[in-house]
């Protein structure tokens, strides 16, 4: 299930909520978790079974660590590498196999057998917070959970169970087993959720929209401007879909007095590849710093190093997003700005913040279209018709998308600065039934873009 | 904190207390609605069927089949839905947006279906088809009508720049491979210049929210064919009844432009009466007629036409002559097909969509002495069925 669904808003929010605050408080983190499986069932009625089994080798395999980390730390270790080996061979063949064998049987490897899954939702995600809270555990950083059923809320959590934020265990700990929500909280999660509503339903599918409008022009309509005015519907696109899920999550989150972390931090504005990675999927960046990057000696060793490091971990998150070499590329690409970053630019961007800015942007919109088109030879005509090649720079076609498309393209860049959120906090507090209005009608329009379906994807759902 | 930072705070406080009865209020005040709200079966702004409460199997759970039919239901089902649906359109109005599902809104109240060359390999394969079939049968008189689309001669209401293809370009290097093919018994009509005309005189050839051409287009299109065909079409009388004030086309429904301009559905019927029309689908049943009330009060009103597509009609006229046509047609040519029938005895209608019988015996048997493909630019460029069923016959001899 999706949050901006009609399902969603109008049978399973109102219930949970209903049974949430009807029950005593010993009793809602059974509700929680209970809803939580419905919530992940809707989608994925047998995966379930592979959520329940991993929350529950992950529980034992949490307390083996725990147990043993003090005097036997060799075991420990032993344990660790099984767990962890266990949650990646999970990750691995239901996200990856089916990619792998058919590359290898592609290269006459025709023995391997080729299998068709489906991507259960969510399955990065809450594997990634199982090997967190397993290193965690095993690093003493956190005290295990001796709760099965607050350990299984935590893996299975439906604010952010299909699409994260990763929640790291220390975050939600002393929730798990107290929490207090507030009428003022609960408002203030409920202004979350209608800002991350509207940004996947009013912007992020009108951006998409347009996008995909652009993409599938043949080559007689394409121009260089159009070909940009594309690329940068998606990348807004990508960023409210994404960011709207995360503020809906951390919203709903604060519904049910949980604070989970921020996900997003104006990524848009950054003004070098590396602060926008200090912005974008903050939850993730984080984990793969922590638990791959660090681990592997980080920046603290020789340059040769540092640059098999950076590659590494840039190979991995690329191929976290998806089985796809264009994955791959994706990541190897953010890779090497961030070396030609750290060793041929050094801190001269810093010194110009809006060349910085405005280069970065352009860079991330590029990645961008490497990261859609899962056929290269798709992407290479998309991204030749940027830089001119085979087509001109700009015709009557341009003209039309920049009359129907400007405005939101407009309003997609307003809405991804810090510029928008300040005004609009003063606001609130100035005028506040203004202010109530407004996100009434907000609220109104998004429900009549669900009531009236033609376009909802959601992008995050294949990770 | 100063005095004035613990103001702004309570008023923040208060805003979001405020704000959390307010989503409270508003989930639950619909959702009860949502409850209580009648259940309905069918839109008529919208043109079509309204999803039902999904039946729950344990494979229909298994599958996800239950959980997208769910979401459906509550969309269609949704309280007062045409207010929400009609708040949408203003909000895409507003926006600016101007495309939607492969419709374009113009500015003067026209939907308008865009035209794509995907694939002109397939068209040409379908020509090539057209020909060789039409080859085996050099005494038969053959005619091909190409009706163009609203993107084409209404291109001038479409937004400026619109990535449409043009179906011109097409329809020329159309024209050149019939050519080609040297085929001596076959005309070809082209109506472009004509509708041109008649368009730029404020005549309306095609519906606003319809992808298919008025009842008009199609007796100029008729009278077009009639004077290829050597018919005395001038002497023919016609009586106009107006049976439909209230149409809303599929374009309306597919695009979600609720375009507040309906259209008007005229019959040209025959005076005197003439036909009398036996369909062939699973069964052989005979029709009313050439019209049909229950198509006109169904999802589709265009379905006044005979009542929809079949694969197989065959219509037996009272006019006094030898002459027996076969078309293969769309469904542009169920509205032209009444302005035929005083001049053939027989009139055979293969959709071959549908059409799943022998092409050459029913030529052969039937006596057939005309044979007319008429077929809309969009649809004979897009549907493979035609060139199938002729190769079809090929490949059994």
């Amino acid at each position: 299930m999706v949050f901006s669904s009609m399902t969603y808003l109008f049978v399973f929010l109102p219930m949970v909520l209903l049974a949430y605050f009807i029950a005593p408080p010993q009793a809602r983190n059974m509700v929680l978790l209970a809803f939580s499986l419905i919530f992940y069932a809707w989608g994925e009625p047998v995966y379930i079974f592979l959520m329940l089994m991993s929350i529950t080798v992950n529980y034992v395999f949490g307390r083996i660590i725990s147990n043993n980390r003090a005097n036997h730390s060799r075991y420990a270790k032993l344990n660790l590498g099984i767990a962890v080996g266990w949650n990646l061979l999970a990750l691995g063949i239901f996200k990856y196999y089916p990619f792998v064998s058919s590359q290898l049987r592609g290269i006459g490897l025709k023995f391997i057998p080729g299998m068709k899954l489906i991507l259960p939702i969510g399955i990065s995600f809450y594997t990634f917070q199982a090997i967190s809270y397993l290193v965690d555990v095993y690093r003493n950083k956190i005290r295990v959970q001796r709760g099965f059923l607050k350990f299984a809320l935590y893996i299975s959590m439906f604010p952010q169970l299909i699409a994260g934020p990763i929640v790291r265990y220390d975050d939600v700990e002393k929730q798990l087993s107290k929490r207090k929500v507030t009428l003022a909280m609960f408002g203030n999660g409920g202004e979350y959720f209608l800002r991350g509503l509207i940004k996947k339903v009013l912007l992020a599918n009108q951006l998409g929209a347009l996008y995909v409008q652009i993409e599938s022009l043949g080559a007689a309509h394409a121009s260089v401007l159009t070909a940009w005015l594309g690329a940068f519907a998606y990348t807004f696109q990508i960023y409210f879909d994404f960011s709207g899920y995360s503020d809906m999550a951390i919203g709903l989150g604060k519904m049910f007095g949980f604070r989970f972390p921020k996900n997003f931090d104006y990524p848009y504005t950054a003004t070098s590849i590396t602060s926008f990675w200090r912005r974008w999927h903050i939850s993730l960046s984080s984990w793969f710093r922590e638990y791959v990057y660090i681990p592997l000696g980080g920046k603290r060793v020789s340059p040769r190093k540092h640059v098999r490091n950076i590659l590494i971990v840039w190979l991995l998150t690329g191929f976290w997003h998806g089985a796809g070499w264009n994955f791959m590329l994706w990541g190897l690409y953010y890779g090497i700005l961030l070396l030609l970053e750290k060793y041929v630019v050094h801190d001269r961007i810093s010194r110009h913040p809006w060349p910085g800015r405005i280069l970065t942007f352009l860079l991330v919109t590029i990645g961008w279209m490497f990261f859609v088109h899962t056929d290269f030879s798709e992407m290479l005509t998309y991204v030749g018709h940027m830089f001119g090649v085979g087509c001109t720079f700009a015709n009557a076609t341009t003209g039309y998308f920049l009359r129907t498309g400007l405005l939101v393209l407009l309003l997609g860049m307003f809405f991804s600065t810090p510029i928008f959120h300040r005004l609009n906090e003063q606001f609130a507090v100035k005028y506040y039934t203004t202010s109530i209005a407004i996100r009434i009608v907000m609220f109104m329009l998004c429900i009549a873009a669900l009531v009236y379906q033609s376009y909802n994807p959601f992008l995050y759902f294949r990770f | 904190m100063t005095d004035r930072e613990a103001r702004e705070r309570a008023r923040k406080l208060r805003f979001f207390r405020l704000l959390g009865i307010v989503f409270l209020m508003m989930i639950f005040l619909l959702s009860f609605l949502r409850l209580v709200w009648p259940r309905k079966a069918y839109s008529a702004q919208e043109r079509r069927t309204l999803t039902q409460f999904p039946e729950m199997t344990t494979e229909n759970l298994r599958n996800g089949t239950f959980t997208n039919a769910m979401e459906d239901y509550l969309a269609d089902q949704f309280p007062a839905r045409n207010v929400w649906v009609y708040l949408d359109d203003l909000r895409g109005r507003i926006m600016g947006e101007k495309y939607s599902q492969g419709v374009y809104r113009s500015g003067s109240s026209y939907l308008i279906e865009e035209f794509k060359r995907t694939d002109d390999n397939r068209a040409a394969k379908t020509t090539k088809a057209v020909m060789d079939y039409l080859r085996e049968y050099p005494d038969i008189s053959a005619y091909f009508m190409l009706v163009p689309n609203a993107s084409w001669i209404l291109k001038d209401k479409l937004p400026g720049g619109a990535p449409i293809d043009s179906e011109e370009d097409w329809y020329t290097s159309w024209s050149q491979e019939v050519k080609n093919a040297n085929l001596s018994n076959l005309k070809v009509i082209s109506l472009a210049p004509t509708f041109a005309e008649e368009a730029a005189q404020g005549k309306q050839i095609y519906y606003r929210t319809d992808h298919h051409w008025t009842t008009y287009g199609a007796y100029v299109g008729a009278k077009e064919l009639a004077a290829q065909m050597g018919l005395a079409f001038e002497e023919q009388n016609w009586k106009k009844v107006e049976v439909h004030n209230r149409f809303q086309g599929t374009l309306m429904s597919k695009s979600g432009f609720y375009s507040r301009t309906a259209d008007t559905i005229e019959l040209y019927l025959p005076d005197p009466d003439v036909a009398s029309v036996t369909a062939y689908k699973e069964q052989q049943k005979t029709l009313p007629g050439l019209y049909s009330s229950e198509g006109l009060t169904g999802d589709d009103p265009y379905e006044v036409f005979f009542g929809g597509n079949y694969p197989w009609l065959n219509i037996s006229t009272k006019a006094k002559t030898n002459r027996k046509l076969l078309i293969f047609k769309d469904s542009y040519a169920n509205a032209m097909i009444g302005f035929l029938c005083p001049f053939f005895s027989e009139i055979h209608v293969v959709d071959p969509r549908y059409y799943t019988g022998d092409i050459r015996t029913l030529t052969a048997s039937a006596g057939i002495t005309d044979i007319c493909f008429l077929y809309n630019i969009k649809t004979y460029y897009e549907d493979a069925s035609l060139s199938l069923i002729l190769e079809g016959g090929e490949a059994d001899e």
